[in-house]
C-alpha cells in the first residue's frame, strides 16, 4: 500500500473534516432545533435514553477495532496499526463516559435502571452495527470516521450554560456535555494529528469518509426521532 | 430579437455547466442531485478538494434522503454541537 498524496497539498484531516462540515449541515441544523426547542426538557429526557444506548457502545467498539487490528490480514496495514496504537491510548480516556449520561438522567428525574433497561431503538443498533461490520469483516480503520464525526463538534461550556439557564435546569443535568466541552477539542486535535501522520491510502480515506457520512446520515435520523418522540412522550 | 436572448442565455448556461462538469465532476453530480445548490460559490479550497476526492461510493452515500441538503440546509452552518 502506498501513502495517499494529495496533489493540492491538503492534509488528510482537512479532507475528513471538510466532508463532515459540508454534508453534516442538516445534522447541525437538527441539533440546533433540539437545543433551542421550547419543549427542550422533554426532548432532553428522550435524548438521554437514546444517546446512552449509543455511547455505551463507544468503548466496546474501540476495543473491538483495536483487537481486530491484530488479525493476520491487517499486519501489514501500517495506517491501521497506527490507528490501533491511538485507540490503545484513547480507550482509557473514553472509559466510563456512559455513566455521565446516567448521572444526567438521574438529575433529570429518570431512573438509572429505566435508562439501562429500555429497549434500544433500531436506529442505534444500526449506527453501531455498521461499525462492527466494518471492524470484523473489512477494515477497522472505518471507526476513525465514526469517532471524527461523533467527537467533532461538541457544544461549548458557555453554550451549555445558556441552555441550562434558559430552561431553568441545574448544570448537573448536563455533566456529560460539560466534561466533553473540556476534553473533546483536544481529542479532535489528537485525531487530526493522527490522521495527518498516518500513511492513509485513497482506499482508507474513502472508507473513513463513508463511515463519517453513514454516521452523519444515521445521527440525523436519530436526532429527528428524538425531537419527534420527545414531543410525543 | 428579444425572443432569441433567452436561447443565447441558455446556451451560455449549458456551456458553463459542461465546463463545470469537466473540471469538477463530483461537484457537478452533487449539484445535479440537489445536494449542493446551483451556483454555490462559498466552497473553501479544502472543501473543493474534499468534494473532488469523493469516491463513487461516497457520492452514492451522500445522495441519500437524509443527506439531501439543497438550498434549505447547505448554505447554513450550525455549530451547536451534535451529540456528545
Amino acid at each position: 500500500m502506498t501513502a495517499a498524496v494529495l496533489d493540492s497539498g491538503v492534509r488528510n484531516s482537512e479532507i475528513v473534516r471538510a466532508k463532515i462540515e459540508l454534508f453534516g449541515r442538516r445534522l447541525g441544523q437538527t441539533a440546533y432545533t433540539f437545543w433551542t426547542h421550547p419543549e427542550f426538557p422533554r426532548l432532553y429526557r428522550e435524548y438521554i435514553y437514546q444517546s446512552h444506548s449509543i455511547i455505551r457502545a463507544s468503548v466496546p467498539l474501540m476495543q473491538a477495532a483495536e483487537l481486530a487490528s491484530h488479525l493476520p490480514q491487517h499486519q501489514n496495514d501500517a495506517a491501521l496499526q497506527g490507528f490501533a496504537k491511538y485507540l490503545r491510548h484513547h480507550i482509557p480516556e473514553e472509559t466510563g463516559h456512559h455513566e455521565w449520561i446516567l448521572d444526567d438522567g438521574e438529575a433529570m428525574g429518570l431512573s438509572r435502571q429505566a435508562i439501562l433497561k429500555r429497549l434500544p431503538k433500531e436506529s442505534a443498533t444500526q449506527l453501531v452495527g455498521v461499525q462492527y461490520y466494518w471492524i470484523h469483516h473489512y477494515n477497522p480503520i472505518a471507526l476513525a470516521g465514526f469517532i471524527a464525526t461523533m467527537e467533532g463538534s461538541p457544544p461549548t461550556a458557555e453554550f451549555i450554560d445558556k441552555v441550562a439557564k434558559r430552561n431553568r435546569l441545574p448544570l448537573k443535568c448536563f455533566s456529560s456535555f460539560v466534561y466533553h466541552a473540556k476534553i473533546d477539542p483536544q481529542h479532535k486535535r489528537d485525531l487530526d494529528d493522527l490522521l495527518d501522520s498516518l500513511p492513509l491510502t485513497p482506499e482508507h480515506l474513502e472508507l473513513i469518509g463513508l463511515s463519517s457520512l453513514r454516521t452523519i446520515r444515521m445521527m440525523t435520523g436519530i436526532m429527528e426521532d428524538i425531537i419527534e418522540s420527545g414531543l410525543a412522550s | 430579437m428579444t425572443k432569441k436572448a433567452p436561447a443565447k442565455k441558455a446556451a451560455v448556461k449549458k456551456s458553463a455547466v459542461k465546463t463545470a462538469a469537466a473540471t469538477s465532476p463530483n461537484l457537478a453530480t452533487l449539484t445535479k442531485a440537489g445536494v449542493v445548490p446551483v451556483g454555490y460559490s462559498l466552497l473553501s479550497p479544502s472543501e473543493k478538494t474534499a468534494i473532488e476526492s469523493l469516491s463513487k461510493s461516497e457520492i452514492a452515500a451522500i445522495i441519500g434522503t437524509k443527506t439531501k441538503l439543497g438550498r434549505k440546509f447547505f448554505p447554513k452552518h450550525a455549530a451547536h454541537g451534535m451529540v456528545y
